[in-house]
C-alpha cells in the first residue's frame, strides 16, 4: 500500500478513525491543530501520533461537512491561533460514529476472540 | 466548489496555520530546555512535508471537479494509449466526419453568414426592391431621389450600381469593377476612409460633372504602392481623369459578398460610366439601381414598409405611366449582398448540403459509438470491478464521457486540418465569383459545436449501457452472451442506421452526378469546341457610331487574316448564363391588355451561324446584300419560330416584328436557325431574335460586342491572334477575358460541379464508413461467436455453411438498411428536385445503383470475418471457456 508522499491515501485508510478522534477530543472544548495534535498524543499515552499530513486535511474536510466551525482567536501566549469547535452536526454526527466504532470494536473483538479459540 | 478569491484566502490561513502550530511546537521544546535551532528542525521534522499537507487540504477544499478532471483525463489518456488501434480509428472516423462538414459549413458562411467588413450594425440596414408583380427587382433611380428626400423612418438612403470600368496606366488598360455609388453610400454602411475622404453631395450633384474616384485598399496597394500621397492625384477611367479624393477601408467590399468593388466613383458619373446608353438617372423607368436604407433610431421594419406603401401611392398618382404597378418592399440587408433573389435560393441550397453532410458525420458518431461499445463489452470485468470496489455509477459515467471527450476534441482538432485541406481541394473549382473558404469565428464555433455533440453523441449511450446496475452481477459470469444466434444488439441497429443514411446520401451524390453527366452532354445547338471568345468594349474609349462599327470590321478582318484563324465573328452577347430581353411587337397582332411580348435580342455579325455551326432550319441567314441602308431583316431561332407560329396561326417566314418601341419600323423574318442554348443549361431555349451587324444603323452606339473565331488548332492558341489584332488596330482597347468558349460555358455549370465535388466525397466517406461499421459489427459477431463456431464445425459443420452464415448476417443488415435508405433517398431527391436535371428524383436507375453498390460493400466488408469463422479451430475455440 502507499508508503510516504501518499498521504491520500492514508486518510482514506484512517478516515473514519480520524475523524471520531478529532470529534471525541473537541469535545471537551474548542482547540487549534497544535493542541489536538497534543491533546490526543497524551491521551492516548503516545500510542497514537497523529500525522500532520493527514490532521489538517481531517479538520478541512470536517469543517466542510459542517461538524467543525473554526475562527481565528489570539491564544494565552499571543499566538493568532485557529481554533475548532463542535458544532451541533458535529455532536449529532460523534454519536453516529461512536456507535459505528462500538459496533465495529465489538465485532473484531468476537472475532478475535474466534481466532483465538480455532489458534488453540 | 470553492471559488478561486476564497480559495486563496484558504491558503493564506492554512499557511499561517501551519506556521502557529510549527511554532508552537518550537516554543514548547524550547521551554523544555532544547537549544532553538535544534528545536526548529525538530519541529519541522515531526510536523513533515508543509506542502504534502497543502496538497491534501486543497484536494479536499475545491479539488474535487479540477482534481477529478486531471484525473480522469490522465485515465482516459492511458486508456487510449492502451489501444492505440481504437484511438486511431475512432480519432480518424471523428477528424474526417468533422472535417467534412466544417469544411460545407465554411462554404455556406462564407456565402451566407460572415458579416461584411466595414458595415455597422447591420441588422439596422434594409435593401430596398421595387415589386410590380414579379417579386422583388433593382430600383428605379429617380424613385430612390424621391423617397430619399421624404422619408423619415429611414435615416439614410444609398443608391448603388456596379459597371465595369477601363482603367488606362501607362502600363497599359486593364477592366476592373466600379461601383457607382450615391453620396450617402459610405455613410450608410458606417464605413471610414482609410485615406483621404468619400464624396460629396455636391460632388454627385450633376449629371458627368465632378470627376472623382475612392480607390479600394487593394487597388490602392497594388497599383500606387501604398503611398499617402495619392490623394490629388488621378485615376485613368474610360479616358477621362478622376481625381482621387479618399481610399475605402482595407477589406471594404460595399454589400457584395462575391465581388469587390475595386474603384467607386459618384453615381452622377453615370453617364460616363455607361456610354453607351446616355443620361439615365432621369429616366423614371429605368430601373437598374440598387438601394439600401438604414433605419432612423426607433424606426422599425413595419414602420419603413408603411411608409414605402404610401409613398409608392403618392409617386402613382403623379406618374401613372411609369408608376401603375409599382410597389417598393424591404428585405433585411442580407438580401442585398447576391443578386434579387439569389440568396433565398443559395440558402435553401446551403441547407440541402449542410444536412447531407451531417448525415455523414451522423454515420462517424455511429462508427465511433460502436467503437466504444465493443471497448465497453471488452471492459465490462474491468468496470464491474469499479463498481464494487464503490465506484459511483456517476464516476464511471463521468470517466466514459471523459474518454469520449478526449476522443472528440483531438478527433475535432483534427477535423479542422482536414476541413483546411478539403478547402484548397474545393478552392480548385473554378467559379463564377471569388469567395474565400476561411476558416473564422463562425467555422470554429460550429467546429467546436459539433465536436462537442459528436462527443456526447457517441459518448452517452455506451457510457450509460455499461455502467447499468445489473452489469455488476456479471462480474462472477463471462461476457454476457446472446440467446439467440445472433441478437439484435444496438450495434446490429446502429449499422443499419449506417447503411440508411448512406443510400441517401449516395443516392444524393449519384442524382446529382447524373445530372452533371446530363448538362455536360446537352447539345448546346453550336459547335463550341475550338472557338475562342473575347469580349471588346471600345465606347468605353471613346468609339461612337461609325467610327466604332468601324473598329469591329478592322479588329474582324486583321484577324481573319492571321493564318492560324478560319472564320470570325461577332454578337453582342455569348451564349451562357445571360438573358436581358426586350420587348418586342408583331405585325397584326394585339397582346391581351398589359401583356407584353418579349424576345432575346443579339447583333451578331453575318458569319456568325456558319461560324458557330449553327443551321439554319428554313428561310436564309443574313446575306451580303444585308446592309447598312438596305431594309433591316431578322432571324429567329426554333422557339421563336414557335412564339410566332402560336401568336399570329401564320408561317414564321411571313411574320413581321418591331423591336424599337411603339413607333419603330416592323422588319420581316428572313430565317429560322437552330435552336442555341443561351440561358443556364438546364433551361429550355429561349426565343431568340438576331439582328444583322452589318445593318446596325451607325447613328446608334453599339454596346461591348464579343469576338468569336475559330482556328485550326486548339481554341487557347488563338489568344495571341486575337489580341495582337485588337492591338494592330487600336492598342488602348482592352482585350477582356479571352477564353475558348468551351470555358464560358463551363461557367454554367459551376454550381452543379461544385455540390457534385462534395457529395461526391461525402458519399464516398460515407460508403467508406458505414462498410468499416458493418466490418466491425460482423467481426465482433464472429469473435463473440467463437466457441458456438468451433462447436458446430467440430460437430461436421461445413466451412460453407459457416461462410454463408456471417455473409448471410451482413448481408440481412444491409438489406434491411437499404429499405430504410431507399426511403430516405427518396426524400433527399425530392430536396434536391431543383437542382436535379434530366433524371428524376426517384430514378430507379441511380437508386439501383446505390443498392448494387452497397451491396456489394457489405459483401466485401462481410468476407473477411466470414473467412476467419471458416478458420476458427474447433479446438483451440472450445478451450477459450
Amino acid at each position: 500500500m502507499a508508503a510516504r508522499g501518499e498521504p491520500l491515501e492514508r486518510i482514506e485508510l484512517l478516515q473514519g478513525t480520524l475523524d471520531l478522534i478529532i470529534l471525541q477530543s473537541l469535545r471537551w472544548g474548542p482547540a487549534h491543530g497544535y493542541g489536538l495534535a497534543r491533546l490526543i498524543q497524551s491521551t492516548t499515552k503516545d500510542v497514537l501520533t497523529i500525522n500532520t499530513g493527514s490532521l489538517y486535511p481531517a479538520l478541512q474536510r470536517l469543517e466542510r461537512k459542517g461538524w467543525i466551525a473554526a475562527e481565528w482567536v489570539v491564544s494565552e501566549n499571543g499566538q493568532r491561533v485557529r481554533e475548532y469547535r463542535l458544532t451541533g452536526a458535529g455532536r449529532e454526527q460523534l454519536v453516529v460514529e461512536r456507535s459505528k466504532w462500538e459496533l465495529l470494536s465489538d465485532a473484531m473483538t468476537r472475532i478475535l476472540a474466534l481466532q483465538r479459540e480455532g489458534e488453540t | 466548489m470553492i471559488w478561486p478569491w476564497s480559495r486563496r484566502r484558504r491558503e493564506r490561513e492554512l499557511d499561517e496555520e501551519i506556521r502557529a502550530h510549527i511554532r508552537m511546537d518550537v516554543e514548547e521544546r524550547v521551554a523544555r530546555a532544547e537549544p532553538r535551532d535544534e528545536a526548529e528542525r525538530a519541529a519541522r521534522r515531526e510536523f513533515g512535508s508543509v506542502d504534502q499537507v497543502k496538497r491534501a487540504a486543497r484536494r479536499v477544499w475545491g479539488g474535487m471537479w479540477l482534481d477529478r478532471l486531471r484525473r480522469d483525463l490522465s485515465f482516459a489518456l492511458r486508456q487510449l494509449r492502451r489501444s492505440p488501434w481504437f484511438a486511431a480509428i475512432a480519432l480518424a472516423t471523428i477528424a474526417v466526419g468533422i472535417g467534412l462538414t466544417t469544411s460545407v459549413f465554411s462554404l455556406v458562411n462564407a456565402l451566407l453568414f460572415r458579416p461584411l467588413p466595414h458595415v455597422e450594425a447591420p441588422g439596422r440596414l434594409l435593401a430596398l426592391y421595387t415589386d410590380e408583380g414579379e417579386g422583388p427587382d433593382v430600383f428605379s433611380y429617380m424613385d430612390y431621389v424621391d423617397i430619399a428626400a421624404e422619408s423619415t423612418a429611414f435615416e439614410e438612403l444609398a443608391a448603388f450600381k456596379g459597371r465595369s470600368v477601363d482603367v488606362s496606366t501607362p502600363s497599359g488598360t486593364t477592366r476592373l469593377r466600379g461601383l457607382m455609388v450615391s453620396e450617402s453610400y459610405f455613410r450608410t454602411l458606417g464605413a471610414r476612409p482609410a485615406l483621404g475622404r468619400f464624396f460629396t453631395p455636391d460632388e454627385d450633384e450633376v449629371p458627368g460633372a465632378v470627376a472623382v474616384a475612392v480607390l479600394s485598399h487593394a487597388l490602392w496597394r497594388s497599383s500606387y504602392g501604398g503611398r499617402e500621397d495619392v490623394i490629388g492625384e488621378t485615376i485613368t477611367l474610360n479616358r477621362r481623369p478622376f481625381v482621387i479624393v479618399g481610399v475605402a477601408p482595407e477589406g471594404f467590399r460595399g454589400t457584395n459578398v462575391v465581388h469587390a468593388p475595386e474603384v467607386f466613383v459618384p453615381m452622377a458619373m453615370q453617364p460616363h460610366l455607361m456610354p453607351s446608353s446616355g443620361l439615365l438617372l432621369d429616366r423614371r423607368g429605368w430601373g437598374g439601381i440598387d438601394v439600401l436604407g438604414r433605419l432612423a433610431d426607433g424606426a422599425t421594419t413595419a414602420r419603413a414598409q408603411t411608409e414605402l406603401d404610401v409613398m409608392a401611392d403618392r409617386l402613382r398618382e403623379a406618374y401613372p405611366r411609369t408608376n401603375r404597378d409599382r410597389q417598393y418592399v424591404v428585405a433585411p440587408f442580407r438580401d442585398a449582398t447576391m443578386p434579387v433573389g439569389v440568396r433565398s435560393e443559395v440558402l435553401g441550397f446551403g441547407a440541402i448540403l449542410m444536412s447531407l453532410v451531417a448525415l455523414v458525420l451522423v454515420i462517424a458518431c455511429v462508427n465511433v459509438a460502436n467503437l466504444l461499445l465493443s471497448r465497453a463489452h471488452a471492459r465490462h470485468r474491468e468496470v464491474a470491478v469499479r463498481r464494487s470496489l464503490g465506484a459511483t455509477r456517476g464516476a464511471l459515467v463521468r470517466q466514459l464521457l471523459t474518454e469520449a471527450g478526449v476522443l472528440a476534441l483531438v478527433g475535432g482538432a483534427l477535423g479542422l486540418a482536414i476541413a483546411l485541406g478539403m478547402n484548397r481541394v474545393l478552392a480548385t473549382i473554378p467559379l463564377p465569383f471569388e469567395i474565400t473558404f476561411a476558416i473564422d469565428r463562425n467555422v470554429l464555433l460550429f467546429a467546436l459545436a459539433a465536436t462537442v455533440l459528436t462527443g456526447l453523441a457517441f459518448g452517452l449511450a455506451p457510457a450509460i449501457g455499461t455502467t447499468r446496475p445489473q452489469v455488476v452481477a456479471s462480474l462472477r459470469e463471462a461476457p454476457p452472451r446472446s440467446r439467440r444466434r445472433f441478437a439484435i444488439g444496438p450495434s446490429e441497429a446502429l449499422v443499419v442506421v449506417q447503411v440508411a443514411l448512406s443510400v441517401a446520401v449516395l443516392a444524393a451524390a449519384g442524382l446529382l452526378g447524373r445530372t452533371l453527366l446530363n448538362l455536360r452532354l446537352l447539345d448546346p445547338g453550336y459547335v463550341s469546341d475550338g472557338v475562342i471568345t473575347a469580349e471588346l468594349d471600345p465606347g468605353l474609349q471613346g468609339y461612337t457610331g461609325a467610327r466604332a462599327k468601324r473598329f469591329y470590321e478592322d479588329v474582324s478582318e486583321a484577324l481573319r487574316s492571321h493564318p492560324a484563324t478560319r472564320e470570325v465573328a461577332l454578337s453582342s452577347r455569348l451564349p451562357g448564363p445571360d438573358s436581358d430581353r426586350m420587348s418586342i411587337r408583331i405585325r397584326n397582332h394585339e397582346p391581351a391588355e398589359g401583356q407584353s411580348l418579349y424576345m432575346q435580342v443579339s447583333v451578331v455579325s453575318r458569319s456568325y451561324f456558319s461560324t458557330l455551326g449553327i443551321p439554319i432550319r428554313r428561310g436564309r441567314p443574313f446575306g451580303e446584300d444585308d446592309r447598312e441602308g438596305s431594309p433591316p431583316v431578322l432571324v429567329v431561332n426554333e422557339a421563336g419560330a414557335e412564339l410566332l407560329r402560336d401568336l399570329t396561326g401564320a408561317d414564321p417566314l411571313d411574320a413581321e416584328i418591331s423591336i424599337e418601341g411603339p413607333a419603330g419600323p416592323f422588319m420581316p423574318v428572313i430565317g429560322v436557325a437552330a435552336d442555341v442554348r443561351s440561358g443556364p443549361p438546364r433551361e429550355d431555349p429561349a426565343p431568340h431574335l438576331y439582328f444583322g451587324f452589318e445593318q446596325f444603323p451607325t447613328d446608334r452606339d453599339f454596346g461591348g460586342l464579343a469576338l468569336l473565331a475559330t482556328g485550326t488548332g486548339e481554341a487557347a492558341s488563338l489568344g495571341p491572334a486575337v489580341r495582337s489584332a485588337v492591338a494592330s488596330v487600336d492598342p488602348s482597347v482592352p482585350v477582356m477575358s479571352v477564353r475558348p468558349l468551351d470555358a464560358v460555358l463551363g461557367d454554367g455549370t459551376a454550381r452543379e460541379r461544385l455540390v457534385t465535388t462534395v457529395l461526391g466525397i461525402a458519399a464516398g466517406l460515407a460508403l467508406l464508413l458505414a462498410s468499416l461499421g458493418l466490418y466491425g459489427v460482423l467481426a465482433r459477431a464472429v469473435t463473440r461467436r467463437t466457441a458456438e463456431i468451433g462447436v458446430r464445425m467440430a460437430l461436421g459443420a461445413a466451412a460453407g455453411s459457416v461462410l454463408r452464415s456471417v455473409l448471410g448476417r451482413g448481408l440481412a443488415l444491409t438489406a434491411a438498411g437499404l429499405a430504410v435508405g431507399l426511403v430516405l433517398a427518396a426524400l433527399a431527391g425530392r430536396a434536391l428536385a431543383a437542382l436535379l436535371y434530366g433524371v428524376s428524383a426517384g430514378d430507379v436507375g441511380t437508386l439501383a445503383g446505390v443498392a448494387a453498390v452497397l451491396i456489394a460493400v457489405a459483401i466485401l466488408a462481410s468476407w473477411v470475418p466470414a473467412r476467419r469463422a471458416t478458420r476458427i479451430d474447433p479446438v483451440a475455440a472450445l478451450r477459450v471457456e
